[in-house]
């Protein structure tokens, strides 16, 4: 999936096959730095999007600005 | 030539008997069908109706004099002119009087009112049972009064003291309201009252659409007065009438038929006046009130919808934030769960790795050399039995650490 196209729940969903695929040791080790690079890279996503989400609900302001 | 009298020879005889047989005067009941007062004296045609024909059976004048006027009037009051009016039945205390000259007449010297009173009391009760017996008593409180009265149609009469007080009162009330009055003329009194007031009725009904209600308004007077309104024809029409209609027609005690018959019976022209303008301002009360009401109850619902909103805000505040605190725990969870599994992973490959690695370190020969073990060689080949060896060859023998030739042949 690119990155462009990628939704919030799309990269967390990966993330955690990722991790359960890790956990049950069904990753080649010739894979696992490649593995690691995309969990790295999601968790990234996800943290940015949950932080430009953060800052959006700050700028609408529908809680502080309201009455 | 048979014996003859002159004509006074024979009213002088008859005057004479008269006078003897009717010493004493006495009382006569009967009905007033005309009369008139000339200078101070009044002269009155009496009769008597047949009770199922309603012929004239009996007729005879009757005078009072100026003397018992006086007294009467004294006597009487305003009872007086109501009780000598054209149509009264009368209870009369009478001399009879025969003169020569003028005939027969009587004088009346006494009036009893109780007996008008109480044959129109009769007559009234006799009206009233009539009317409910043809079903024609209440229809007129079918017809409400309209929230607000504008337009009266008034049946009375221009002149009237009644009206003019009724009139005044109306216009001058202290609210400002304003009413369109339309007056229908009609004789409050005497004779000409039922067919004024039916003939009203029916013009009032052919316009119904233009009024809120009628009014019969008349002044006070004596209860003989009133007597016109205790009339059939009246009761009928006031019941038929498709508006409501009022009656301030100015008695205290007793109701006439008039009254009965309307759905709003008042004791005076102004208590009617009263009434309309009263009417006009509990509505308004109540149009004021209602107003009052919906703005309270719009205030108080748009204080409520911002109290929710308000609500819904502080929720809205706290939502997201935490939406996005739990999401950011379980990514961090995942990123050290990763690393730990990785680094199990890597831990268990270098294990392995290690595992091999001595594995391979024990089967190497080198290893078993320095154990004290050695190898025999013969050019190529490894010598591994005795058998094998050509004595005749070099040997080659591998230690540890050195390899050396052995020349057999020498």
């Amino acid at each position: 999936m690119s990155k462009k196209n990628m939704t919030y729940d799309a990269a967390y969903a990966e993330l955690n096959t990722i991790l359960s695929s890790l956990q049950m040791e069904d990753v080649s080790l010739d894979d696992l730095s490649d593995k690691l690079k995309r969990a790295a890279e999601l968790s990234d996503f996800c943290k940015t999007k949950l932080r430009s989400i953060e800052d959006d609900i700050e700028k609408i302001g529908v809680v502080t600005d309201f009455q | 030539m048979p014996a003859s009298y002159s004509l006074y020879e024979l009213n002088e005889y008859i005057r004479r008997v008269i006078a003897l047989n009717f010493a004493e005067p006495i009382w006569v009941s009967c009905e007033i069908s005309q009369v008139k007062e000339v200078r101070g004296n009044v002269y009155l045609d009496l009769i008597h109706h047949d009770e199922k024909t309603q012929d004239i059976t009996a007729q005879i004048s009757a005078s009072i004099w100026f003397k018992s006027y006086l007294f009467l009037k004294t006597k009487l009051g305003a009872l007086l002119p109501s009780l000598l009016r054209e149509g009264t039945h009368v209870l009369l205390k009478v001399q009879v009087e025969f003169s020569e000259r003028y005939g027969m007449k009587l004088i009346i010297e006494d009036i009893d009112p109780s007996f008008t009173i109480g044959q129109m009391e009769m007559n009234r009760q006799k009206i009233l049972q009539k009317l409910s017996d043809d079903g024609l008593i209440g229809l007129n409180k079918d017809y409400k009064l309209p929230n607000v009265i504008k337009r009266i149609a008034v049946i009375s009469s221009a002149t009237a003291a009644g009206f003019i007080d009724f009139q005044n009162h109306l216009l001058e009330n202290s609210y400002g309201y304003t009413y369109k009055i339309s007056l229908y003329q009609v004789a409050m009194q005497g004779q000409n009252t039922e067919k004024d007031v039916t003939k009203a009725f029916e013009s009032i009904n052919e316009l119904k659409n233009n009024y809120d209600c009628v009014l019969i308004i008349r002044g006070g007077g004596s209860k003989l007065d009133l007597s016109a309104f205790d009339n059939y024809n009246i009761g009928a029409k006031i019941s038929k009438c498709q508006l409501p209609v009022l009656t301030g027609i100015g008695h205290d005690i007793d109701s006439t038929v008039a009254d009965i018959c309307a759905s709003y019976s008042l004791k005076t022209p102004t208590a009617v006046a009263d009434y309309i303008i009263e009417h006009n301002f509990k509505f308004e009360t109540t149009l004021t009130e209602v107003t009052h009401w919906i703005s309270r109850l719009a205030s108080q619902l748009i204080k409520n919808k911002e109290l929710e909103l308000n609500q819904t805000v502080q929720i809205l505040k706290i939502i997201p934030s935490e939406i996005i605190k739990n999401n950011q725990v379980s990514i961090n969870y995942i990123n050290q769960n990763i690393s730990t599994a990785v680094k199990n992973l890597l831990n268990r490959h270098k294990e392995k790795l290690k595992t091999t690695d001595s594995n391979l370190a024990l089967l190497s020969p080198k290893n078993i050399l320095k154990r004290g073990y050695a190898i025999v060689r013969q050019g190529a080949n490894v010598v591994k039995r005795s058998k094998d060896l050509d004595a005749n060859k070099e040997i080659h023998i591998e230690f540890f650490d050195k390899e050396i030739k052995i020349n057999t042949n020498e």
